[in-house]
């Protein structure tokens, strides 16, 4: 079983770290919540943008949808590096993320 | 004042379907949401979405099973306060709750249920240092009067449906002066509306300013002028009125000031009845928490049935409570 490191700054700059198994089929939403951090009320759809969380740009993640695109196009606070992360699966191309959970 | 056996906080589909339950019983309800139409996020976050595990239903689009919901409940011909949220609950001696809204409706019932869901929807507001000293003097995060930016420069900041659509409405029938500030330079809301607006732009109706946001507020007692960063400098705009709008996030409230054991953003209850730790006031759906809680609407319907024969006692003290099945009951009657 392969596993995994996320890295997650939450919002008051205070950093966790979460390891987790890849093969369960879980998006980085579902992985960050079950850690104990508030987010995916919409419970994955990208369309309430509580997992709106800014990516470090060295690893690369799979492209925004069009439905995410939409949501993300309507947030004040949204920029290049913005991600709803429900909509990142988890897999070991994302080991070593860093996330940082961007306040609403 | 409004009168009810139960008054429901939220009008979700749990909320909705507690009206069922609790009508079986003979038990009027009184539904009150902050969103100005029923249905809480199905209607509001996503109506179009197809759900599967409604029991009886393969698959049923969130906003159809809200209206199914509606129809269900008609025969008891529960009361609706839309668009207005709880502020304050308390408890008289004559053992009846009383509930004010923030425009002030009050309303008095034997028994409360929360069935908030994941919170009230507020706006999102942006973060700008002084933008609560300009609420409500310029700054408007609902347009709930259009009326309201008669003759008047109104800026809009947004790129989904809402920025769009009042754009369009407020520039063709009602304000002096519309410009649409957006943080990209393409729109992504419905096709038409981009459409629309992009004419409007073309027409000289509107301005359009993209790759822009505001990043200040300037004003003696109202808002009076907007500082807007774009790609091509500072810009300070003269305005009455800023509406921003980014859509809406769920917040628990005024929930937080009730006196409710709370675990995280959700209200603990025992699961034999999901009664909270005030007697006469009970939780519902995704607003609750309990060992093994799922949040499931249909985990919320379940909760709906054992809430409403537990607060029978309330309602009715001396009453006998008889269960009987609707196939038992025939078409239900109501009230």
């Amino acid at each position: 079983m392969e596993k995994i490191t996320i890295h997650v700054i939450d919002t008051e700059e205070k950093t966790h770290k979460i390891i987790t198994d890849t093969n369960t089929d879980l998006n980085l939403m579902e992985v960050v919540r079950d850690a104990g951090f508030t987010m995916g009320n919409c419970g994955g759809m990208a369309l309430c943008a509580s997992c709106h969380c800014y990516i470090n740009a060295e690893i690369k993640v799979n492209s925004k949808t069009v439905e995410e695109e939409d949501m993300l196009n309507q947030l004040y606070n949204s920029e290049k590096k913005s991600r709803l992360i429900c909509q990142i699966p988890i897999d070991e191309t994302i080991d070593g993320i860093v996330i940082q959970i961007v306040k609403d | 004042m409004i009168q009810s056996d139960i008054i429901i906080i939220g009008a979700g589909p749990c909320g909705l379907f507690a009206v069922f339950e609790a009508g079986l019983l003979k038990m009027r309800c009184h539904l009150i949401d902050a969103l100005p139409q029923p249905g809480g996020q199905c209607s509001e976050i996503y109506p179009k979405k197809p759900i599967y595990d409604i029991p009886g239903y393969p698959k049923i689009l969130a906003g159809e099973l809200i209206d199914n919901l509606i129809l269900q409940i008609e025969p008891f011909k529960p009361g609706f306060t839309l668009g207005e949220r709880v502020e304050t609950i308390k408890k008289n001696k004559d053992g009846f709750f009383y509930v004010k809204t923030n425009l002030g409706t009050e309303h008095r019932g034997k028994v409360i249920v929360i069935a908030g869901g994941l919170g009230c929807f507020e706006p999102r507001k942006p973060s700008i240092k002084n933008l609560s000293m300009f609420e409500t003097k310029g700054v408007d995060y609902i347009i709930k009067d259009p009326q309201k930016y008669l003759h008047k420069k109104v800026v809009i900041s947004g790129g989904g449906d809402s920025a769009l659509d009042w754009t369009i409405f407020l520039a063709e029938e009602i304000a002096s002066e519309v410009i649409l500030v957006h943080r990209r330079d393409t729109f992504r809301g419905h096709p038409d509306s981009v459409t629309k607006v992009n004419e409007l732009a073309k027409s000289g109706k509107i301005k359009l300013i993209t790759n822009a946001e505001v990043i200040e507020l300037k004003g003696e007692s109202n808002l009076q002028y907007l500082d807007i960063e774009t790609d091509q400098g500072l810009v300070c705009l003269p305005t009455d009125y800023w509406i921003p709008l980014f859509g809406l996030t769920p917040k628990l409230g005024p929930i937080i000031n009730w006196r409710l054991n709370l675990d995280k953003n959700s209200i603990v209850v025992n699961n034999e009845d999901y009664s909270t730790n005030i007697p006469g006031i009970y939780a519902i759906g995704d607003i609750n928490t309990y060992p093994g809680k799922l949040k499931l609407i249909l985990s919320g319907f379940h909760e709906a049935a054992l809430m409403s024969h537990s607060a029978f006692k309330y309602v009715f003290p001396e009453g006998k409570k008889s269960f009987k099945y609707t196939t038992v009951l025939g078409e239900i009657k109501g009230f």
